[in-house]
């Protein structure tokens, strides 16, 4: 008979845990589910404003951050528009300081003349 | 149940039916926006214009890199009448603070600028309109001048007033090359003439577009959604022109017009080994800065004569004629003939330029004297008309060049239909047949390169982005032997020597040139085109040249008025590019 005591003791051993697992559980979950609506429907309400204030927050500070970067920019864009009129207006300058035009303006307020091609002759030196 | 339990049961419902009732509403309204009102939205979405960001058009170049044009923005003042009558406190015709203050800023006379600010404008109510100078150009203010506006609409005290930004185009050197390069419209970017009408879809480069969310002022928003194609600046043109030489030769054939009290006159320098245009000169010419300062009456100006007028070329025309007999063997450098000093063709007496009766002369007297009686013994005895207008038109004459210019004259040679003797033996000599200048220099850059015709152009590079495109020497055909083109450049040469052209030699140098004197039909005697064709050193040509003066008063003969010119530009571009001489002479 030990061994059906035996036997027997095998059989149900396993069982128990499965039986008292759903009841735990339940249990657990009773305990729980008391302590939360515990916490009662203006406790709640609040902890709902602030989880959304800070979602909102974080939004806000994203937005915000993409703001500046599109003024900045903007700003950028500005300031390269700007230094590209001045690199123009530098270039424009720049040929005209190197213009055919403007050389011999200068070379003529400097008291010097066009050559006169007749009165130019070529020396040849043989080699 | 336990009560608590129900409660929060009641809880889980009720919010999951907000949820559910949120969740449709959303819904409707994605129904409505994304199928009900799909149709009427994209409609709208078609009708949005994108914003239009000009690109900048391309920069022109010379060969030596010298900058000839650009664009650069500048500030255009423009002015709101009805803004300003208000700023100066709403009455009518009270404007003369907004006036005073722009006067001393932009040193324009009052009484130019009034017109402009006054609320009718020519029994028109007056709108938004640009300011004006005393020559009638649109006002840019300099960057000074944008400060102190700035400053003065920033404390309020310049109302109706303001500073568009507009792209100009800038002509860095004035009228240089201006007939080659053409212009811009302003306010546009349309090239008109010259280099800026037919590279004008390589110059203009595309617009960029923006398509953004736009606050009430059509200004883009920062956090909206935007779609950004930047604009693709225009390409950049590299010519194959040289400035210096530009314009030297300028400034030489403004000296000779003056000096010849000419009417106009053209030079036109090529390499004759590529066929590239090293200098391409006309005078009158005009400032493409203010080309809106033409008047109508003189707006052939914008036009190149180079390309787009036609002449009859004289006795330019001989060493085309000398050519082809030689080429096909009928003559040689010594044949001869007697020259009574008239030719009679079909009973008309067709007489040497200056009624010379010459004698037994060989075909480099010919040249020599510029004798008309040998040219039409050469095409009536030797050459024939087949011949003659076959090797016309081998030259290039009565087609079109192809040069990259536009509105290119093709010039006209007597259609077969209606050829005569008498047409035959005048165009021998280069009258009754009509040639562009450029079509003649390119005929002796054949003469002067083997006997190979080469195509002329102006656009050596196409730049863009770090891209670019290179254009080089194209030949068209071999018109005569390379040793026919060795003959006729010795005749050349050789009746240069105290021949008409002698006035065009620079010692040292072997120069083959030929003279030509025209007279158009329609005109009197006196009224010539005086030109001098040719090339040098001729033992290696490295320019080919055409000097033509229209109607010179004293003297009206080529040789005297374009061989000096001739002379004088040769002997620069000698010195300019370092060539050695040819034919060394002794000192003494």
């Amino acid at each position: 008979m030990i061994g059906d005591e035996h036997s027997n003791d095998t059989l149900d051993a396993p069982a128990a845990p499965e039986q008292a697992k759903p009841l735990h559980m339940a249990r657990l979950r009773r305990q729980l589910a008391a302590r939360f609506f515990h916490v009662g429907t203006p406790l709640l309400g609040l902890l709902a404003v602030v989880l959304i204030s800070v979602v909102a927050l974080l939004y806000l500070n994203e937005v915000s951050l993409a703001s500046q970067a599109r003024l900045r920019l903007q700003q950028l864009a500005n300031q390269q528009t700007q230094l590209q009129q001045q690199n123009q207006q530098l270039q424009l300058q720049q040929g005209i300081l190197q213009s055919p035009g403007y050389i011999e303006q200068q070379a003529t307020h400097m008291g010097m003349i066009p050559e006169d091609p007749s009165k130019v002759h070529i020396i040849h030196i043989p080699g | 149940m336990s009560k608590e339990l129900r409660r929060a049961r009641l809880w889980q419902i009720g919010f999951f039916l907000l949820i559910c009732i949120s969740l449709l509403a959303l819904m409707q309204r994605l129904v409505y926006w994304q199928l009900q009102q799909h149709g009427l939205l994209a409609a709208m979405a078609h009708q949005q214009q994108p914003i239009t960001v000009p690109a900048g058009r391309g920069s022109i170049y010379d060969a030596n890199g010298t900058l000839l044009a650009l664009n650069v923005m500048e500030n255009a003042v423009v002015a709101d009448p009805q803004v300003i009558q208000q700023a100066n406190g709403d009455q009518p015709g009270t404007f003369d603070n907004t006036l005073s203050q722009l006067v001393s800023i932009l040193n324009v006379p009052a009484a130019v600028l009034r017109p402009k600010l006054l609320l009718s404008q020519q029994g028109q109510p007056a709108t938004f309109t640009y300011l004006y100078d005393s020559n009638n150009q649109k006002i840019y203010a300099t960057q000074d001048q944008s400060n102190r506006i700035t400053a003065l609409l920033n404390n309020g005290q310049l109302g109706g007033i303001w500073l568009l930004p507009e792209s100009v185009r800038h002509y860095v050197d004035g009228s240089l090359a201006a007939q080659l390069l053409g212009f811009v419209q302003q306010g546009g970017d349309n090239g008109q003439y010259g280099l800026e009408q037919y590279y004008n879809d390589v110059l203009v480069g595309q617009p960029g577009k923006l398509i953004a969310q736009a606050d009430a002022n059509g200004n883009p928003l920062a956090l909206g959604n935007q779609v950004w194609s930047p604009p693709v600046n225009g390409a950049n043109l590299t010519l194959t022109l040289d400035a210096n030489v530009q314009a030297t030769v300028e400034r030489m054939l403004h000296d000779t017009i003056v000096q010849h009290q000419a009417d106009s006159g053209s030079v036109i320098i090529v390499n004759p080994k590529t066929g590239a245009i090293i200098a391409m000169a006309s005078e009158p010419s005009f400032d493409p800065n203010h080309y809106n300062q033409v008047s109508p009456a003189d707006y052939q100006l914008f036009t190149n004569p180079i390309t787009t007028g036609s002449y009859d070329p004289g006795s330019t025309m001989k060493a085309i004629t000398m050519s082809a007999a030689l080429d096909l063997h009928l003559i040689t450098p010594d044949t001869s003939f007697y020259d009574p000093g008239y030719y009679n063709v079909n009973g008309v007496l067709v007489h040497n330029f200056d009624d010379a009766a010459y004698g037994t002369e060989t075909m480099t007297q010919v040249l020599q004297h510029s004798a008309n009686v040998g040219a039409i013994w050469v095409v009536l005895n030797k050459l024939g008309s087949a011949n003659f207008y076959h090797y016309l038109s081998q030259f290039g004459f009565g087609a079109l060049t192809n040069v990259d210019l536009p509105n290119e004259n093709q010039g006209q040679i007597p259609p077969p239909a209606t050829r005569t003797t008498l047409d035959l033996a005048e165009n021998s000599f280069g009258e009754s047949v009509n040639v562009t200048p450029l079509q003649m220099v390119m005929a002796y850059a054949a003469l002067a390169n083997g006997g190979v015709l080469m195509q002329p152009y102006v656009v050596s590079s196409i730049s863009q982005n770090g891209h670019s495109r290179q254009f080089g020497p194209q030949a068209v055909r071999q018109v005569i032997s390379p040793q026919t083109a060795q003959t006729i450049t010795n005749m050349l040469v050789q009746s240069a020597i105290n021949g008409e052209a002698e006035q065009a030699l620079v010692p040292g140098y072997q120069i083959a040139a030929k003279t030509g004197t025209s007279t158009p039909p329609d005109k009197p005697a006196n009224y010539t085109y005086a030109s001098v064709a040719g090339y040098a050193p001729a033992s290696n040509p490295q320019f080919v040249m055409l000097v033509k003066i229209d109607h010179p008063r004293q003297p009206i003969f080529g040789g005297g008025v374009a061989g000096p010119l001739w002379h004088n530009i040769a002997a620069w571009l000698f010195n300019y590019y370092r060539i050695p001489p040819d034919q060394p002479t002794t000192g003494g």
